[in-house]
């Protein structure tokens, strides 16, 4: 058990992250004022004035963009541990430039499989 | 090797990532044509691809073994053996998809980029020796899975299946990371052949062992729908269409087993001159009898009372995962070279089955099993051909099926483990009453059948070149399997482990 020691810290850290988050909320609940009215009590919307309800019907076609856009963001985040290290490994050979050549040559084919299968036409 | 050249024993997996692309790409590019040519089309390039990677994977068998990309892929004869047999299992696949009726022409693309993706992912899996990447295989096998579960958009069964593998694929991806990191924990390393290392030179208190092996035994156990993770796996089958149903209960178990296998041996013990010790008197063994045991026992009494066909091969294919994992049990060479010969017998097999019985539920359209009433009669070759899959499935001589039952009751039988041999052979028997109940369906005349006979299935050349490909083993290795299990024992004293 010794080796666990070592996680102490986080134990005492993640204690005092959870004490403070209580005895806030309790604080406020106690000893705060209560006085509600009508447009204190209504949904905050950004200090417009809320229409209709919140959980209203979502056309699928939002989660396959929020798909499609998940995906490709993803894909670029890949991009920047390899400009990283694209100058050290472009001394040795120009492997590395192929590579993402490669790798754009591969997202390019499921964009236009995206593209020609009509997912990003909206009707 | 860290040079280029270590990518040409990466050959066969980079030729499934090809292949898929190209699949893709073909049917982009094909679609101003007729649809009947545009099929062919694309079967062709991914039928091509599929056997060229075999032919890849059937040189590099030859190379011995070596480490690439960093020590993080281990090619060995044995990973590449499992690797051939995922690359004809999917190819197999790939026709059952092009045959199927349940998958609609313009989507066969997706299907067939989603089984080669998923052999990819499972090829990775077998040859992984870094965690993270063996990680990344897992997930790889389960997104392509999830997609094959529910392919018949618009069919609830499917959909409901899709959703069960899913939530179980989650649960059970969470678990493998968190066994991963115990086992980072213990070793020190995210390479396995440096954990082992680790572990067999110090000293790690049991409970350790026991949390980061549960753990991950556990997610592989989920994979191949053993014993305590079945529940839902006959539900997926069932609901899934034909193609991802044998995707599941071949590729997938071969997958998983082999990466059990490293897990356990590779792992967790000590390498002796005839038989592994296990590490520190880490006694995992005991968990897997167990595993076995339940998993054979339950499988084989469930699949007596279904009336699905798909779900009875689903049952049955729980507790053939039992019987592998018996011979894994016994954990010396005789005990996973029988895992190995069974894996052989039991994928080309329930590939086989699974191939008849969607040409038969495609032809009736449903799935009950008194469709199989009077096949033979109907369809003389393929009943055939079912009623022999199904009595090398139960394990009759002279059949391969048989074989790898001798061999694997032999290991457990010579390592004095009797009362789990006498489970084992109880099951044999109890396995052999519903194959011959199926049997005795295909043979049944019934003229004063009241919904009149069936039409008989069209002959479709394809189909009946690939079940004689299936056939050809399963005669033959039941009368000739020295070459096979001479490669295997080969295989297995030659690699580095």
């Amino acid at each position: 058990m010794e080796h666990m020691q070592a996680y102490i810290p986080v134990l005492i850290l993640m204690g005092v992250g959870a004490l403070i988050g209580t005895v806030v909320i309790l604080l406020t609940t106690f000893l705060g004022p209560h006085r509600p009215n009508k447009k204190k009590m209504s949904v905050y919307e950004c200090g417009v004035p809320p229409i209709g309800d919140a959980r209203r019907r979502v056309s699928v076609k939002f989660y396959l963009v929020a798909i499609l856009f998940l995906l490709f963001d993803v894909e670029g985040v890949f991009f920047f541990p390899w400009a990283v290290v694209y100058k050290k490994y472009l001394s040795i050979n120009g492997f590395i430039l192929m590579e993402m050549f490669f790798f754009v040559a591969i997202l390019l084919v499921g964009y236009i499989y995206i593209l020609r299968k009509g997912a990003l036409e909206w009707d | 090797m860290n040079d280029l050249r270590s990518v040409f024993r990466f050959a066969p997996e980079l030729m499934l990532f090809v292949t898929a692309i190209l699949t893709l790409s073909t049917d982009i590019v094909s679609r101003h044509q007729k649809s009947s040519q545009r099929l062919k089309l694309i079967t062709g390039v991914s039928i091509l691809g599929l056997l060229i990677s075999l032919l890849l994977a059937l040189r590099t068998i030859a190379m011995g073994s070596t480490e690439v990309f960093e020590r993080s892929y281990l090619i060995d004869p044995v990973s590449q053996f499992f690797k051939l047999l995922l690359i004809f299992s999917g190819i197999i696949t790939v026709l059952q998809a092009c045959m199927s009726k349940e998958i609609r022409k313009n989507e066969k693309a997706e299907i067939y980029t989603l089984l080669i993706l998923g052999t990819l992912g499972m090829c990775a899996m077998t040859s992984a020796v870094h965690l993270l990447l063996l990680f990344l295989a897992y997930e790889t096998v389960g997104l392509a899975c999830y997609v094959l579960a529910a392919f018949k958009r618009g069919s609830a069964i499917s959909s409901e299946a899709g959703i069960k593998i899913f939530v179980h694929g989650a649960l059970t991806s969470v678990l493998f990371a968190f066994g991963i990191v115990m086992l980072y924990g213990i070793g020190k390393s995210f390479n396995i052949l440096d954990i082992r290392t680790q572990l067999a030179s110090t000293l790690v208190p049991t409970s350790y062992l026991w949390v980061a092996f549960g753990l991950i035994f556990v997610a592989l156990a989920a994979r191949m729908a053993v014993f305590p993770f079945h529940f839902l796996m006959p539900d997926v089958v069932e609901g899934s269409p034909s193609p991802a149903s044998s995707f599941f209960s071949v590729s997938s178990n071969i997958a998983a087993i082999a990466f059990a296998i490293r897990l356990c041996i590779h792992i967790f013990s000590v390498k002796g001159d005839l038989k592994w010790a296990h590490l520190n008197g880490f006694q995992w063994p005991e968990l897997i009898t167990g595993v076995a045991a339940t998993s054979m026992t339950i499988g084989n009494l469930t699949a007596l009372y279904q009336n699905n066909l798909k779900r009875l091969i689903g049952y049955s294919s729980i507790a053939q995962m039992g019987y592998l994992l018996m011979g894994l049990a016994v954990s010396n060479r005789m005990g996973i070279s029988s895992v190995l010969f069974s894996l052989t017998t039991y994928g080309v097999v329930t590939l086989g089955t699974f191939f008849v019985i969607q040409m038969v539920t495609d032809a009736a359209g449903n799935e009950d099993i008194s469709i199989l009433k009077g096949l033979v009669w109907r369809n003389p070759y393929e009943g055939v051909v079912l009623c022999i899959f199904l009595l090398s499935l139960a394990g009759l001589p002279p059949l391969m099926g048989f074989i790898g039952h001798v061999y694997v009751l032999g290991a457990v039988m010579k390592e004095k483990i009797y009362w789990l041999a006498i489970v084992g052979a109880m099951n044999y028997v109890v396995g052999l009453t519903y194959c011959l109940s199926m049997i005795r369906r295909v043979f049944a005349t019934n003229p004063t059948n009241q919904d009149g006979e069936r039409a008989a299935m069209s002959a479709n050349p394809i189909a009946h070149g690939v079940l004689a490909v299936l056939l050809f083993p399963t005669l033959l290795l039941g009368v000739y399997w020295d070459p096979l299990m001479n490669y295997i024992t080969h295989s297995l004293e030659s690699v580095m482990w």
